[in-house]
């Protein structure tokens, strides 16, 4: 079993990325060589597994006002901004 | 400093960038008012997937062109407040993605073999270092991403236990693996640095508290060797380290080698996958105009961002993120990564230390595919400190000796690297 060049663009869709037909004859042989050494993985049976290796749990801010960015700071790096909104083309459909 | 010594001193280090023309600085910080501390007037690159307030940081990615932090990083905060000179942004992979620079906005050369790779992710940062241009660096190690340059440039590249360094600030793709750590040409001048930047930091979540390290005795120390691994070259090192330090050996058979890459593949992209699905063109960076819609703005905008390696491991975590994959390839990869983390424990039973390698391989061609984090990524899925110092050469490359250690026990690596250094023996 292997991922084809359907299945790739698919994903491709899932996450907002237009694959071209170079792209895809690049990516498709390289990720089926690193799915294939999924293989090597040892079977682990009985074992519980890691997601985050430290030690801490839930940690927590105090719960209390403090300094934030501004209004001005957030919306500067916005490629579209109007009236102190992002601006984005139009969402819903007509 | 006054702001005119610093002006001429920033001038000076400018200079050097210059001439050396070796691609490792994306762009140059402009001189600033500096504070009197142990690093002051010590120059310092920093990786661009590390933000600093008010000057252009793009994780070395078209998407995040034009971003300019309105906040700074705690890394670079504590620098700064130490006295450093930050002298600019050095060249990364995308987002600290690869592992060769061949991810990376421009190229940088390696500063002794001009055709060759000087490895990633953070080659600018090491190549920087390397060649004089600055006195140390920072970067993320995601999988050897500051290990991995150090060595093929043959400095020293360090990173502490995961949560030592603050991550608040740092633009990274797998947040469960990410280490902040530091370049430099000298071990001692990585304990002045991991002096000023280490340290609890409430903006983190994932930073540890406060420790004091216990002083080090290296004539008691067990140092670990992985059998039939660059056998030679490891027993040389152990040897030396006995006759330097009192020291005594244990030969391991380790198993973590054959499969820790696979791990840290499948894990890095999932969360990659995750982590990457912020950049969407809406709040910074690039965005392709004229779109008629938000999807199709989000796909073009991504889909032209993005260099073909990223998009690679975005489709792959999604992937194997997907469907009964999620079971066949992610939650092995996660349990995998317990056995390491185990197989480790196992080891600190025989040994204090482990050496290896840090990379298979030195002499990289850029476009080459090899699999150059084997030895380097099993340390930030388990978290451990480790750091790789010059030890002579192969196939005339630097050869990096990689010395790793419990959790918390960076100050073993540091004080036995010290001693390695102070000696003079190389490899």
């Amino acid at each position: 079993l292997t991922i084809t060049a359907e299945t790739l663009r698919q994903l491709g869709e899932i996450v907002y990325l237009d694959l071209t037909g170079e792209e895809m004859e690049e990516i498709l042989p390289k990720l089926r060589e690193i799915i294939g050494q999924g293989d090597l993985l040892p079977q682990l049976d009985g074992i519980e597994p890691t997601r985050h290796i430290t030690p801490l749990e839930s940690v927590l801010r105090k719960d209390q006002v403090g300094l934030s960015l501004s209004k001005e700071a957030v919306l500067m790096n916005g490629p579209e901004i109007e009236d102190g909104f992002f601006l984005v083309p139009r969402i819903l459909e007509d | 400093m006054e702001l005119k010594k610093i002006e001429a001193l920033h001038q000076s280090c400018v200079e050097k960038i210059t001439d050396h023309d070796l691609g490792a600085f994306l762009r140059i910080c402009p001189p600033k008012e500096q504070s009197k501390g142990p690093l002051a007037g010590m120059s310092f690159g920093i990786s661009d997937e590390i933000c600093t307030r008010g000057v252009e940081t793009t994780a070395g990615s078209r998407l995040l062109a034009g971003f300019i932090p309105p906040y700074q990083s705690t890394a670079v905060a504590r620098l700064e407040d130490a006295g450093a000179l930050i002298l600019g942004k050095t060249n990364v992979d995308e987002f600290a993605l690869g592992d060769t620079l061949s991810s990376a906005p421009q190229k940088t050369i390696h500063p002794l073999h001009k055709g060759y790779t000087p490895g990633g992710s953070a080659g600018g940062g090491a190549v920087a270092v390397a060649s004089g241009q600055a006195q140390g660096a920072i970067a993320s190690d995601v999988g050897g991403g500051v290990r991995i340059p150090s060595a093929i440039c043959g400095i020293v590249g360090f990173i502490p236990t995961y949560g030592r360094i603050s991550r608040f600030g740092v633009i990274e793709h797998a947040p469960s693996l990410n280490q902040v750590g530091i370049m430099a040409q000298k071990v001692e001048d990585i304990k002045k640095i991991y002096g000023v930047v280490a340290g609890h930091d409430p903006l983190d979540s994932t930073s540890l508290p406060n420790e004091v390290s216990p002083p080090v005795n290296l004539r008691g120390l067990r140092v670990g060797i992985i059998n039939q691994v660059e056998q030679d070259k490891m027993e040389k090192a152990g040897q030396d380290l006995v006759n330097l330090t009192g020291c005594s050996l244990a030969q391991l058979d380790v198993e973590y080698p054959t499969y820790a890459e696979v791990v840290f593949h499948y894990i890095a992209a999932a969360e990659a996958s995750s982590t990457l699905g912020t950049y969407d063109g809406v709040r910074f960076g690039h965005r392709v105009p004229g779109c008629e819609d938000i999807r199709e703005m989000f796909s073009k905008t991504r889909a032209g961002g993005f260099t073909t390696y990223s998009k690679s491991m975005i489709l792959l975590g999604t992937y194997i993120l997907t469907g009964d994959r999620y079971e066949k390839y992610y939650l092995k990869a996660l349990k995998a990564r317990t056995g390491i983390i185990e197989e480790f424990k196992r080891l600190w039973r025989d040994c204090d230390v482990l050496i290896t390698p840090t990379v298979p391989t030195t002499k990289v061609s850029y476009g080459d595919d090899v699999a150059l984090r084997k030895y380097t990524a099993a340390c930030n899925l388990a978290g451990l400190p480790a750091m790789t110092l010059p030890y002579g050469k192969k196939d005339g490359f630097p050869f990096g000796l990689q010395i790793i250690a419990p959790q918390g026990k960076e100050h073993l690596l540091l004080d036995l690297g010290a001693a390695l250094e102070r000696s003079g023996v190389n490899g």
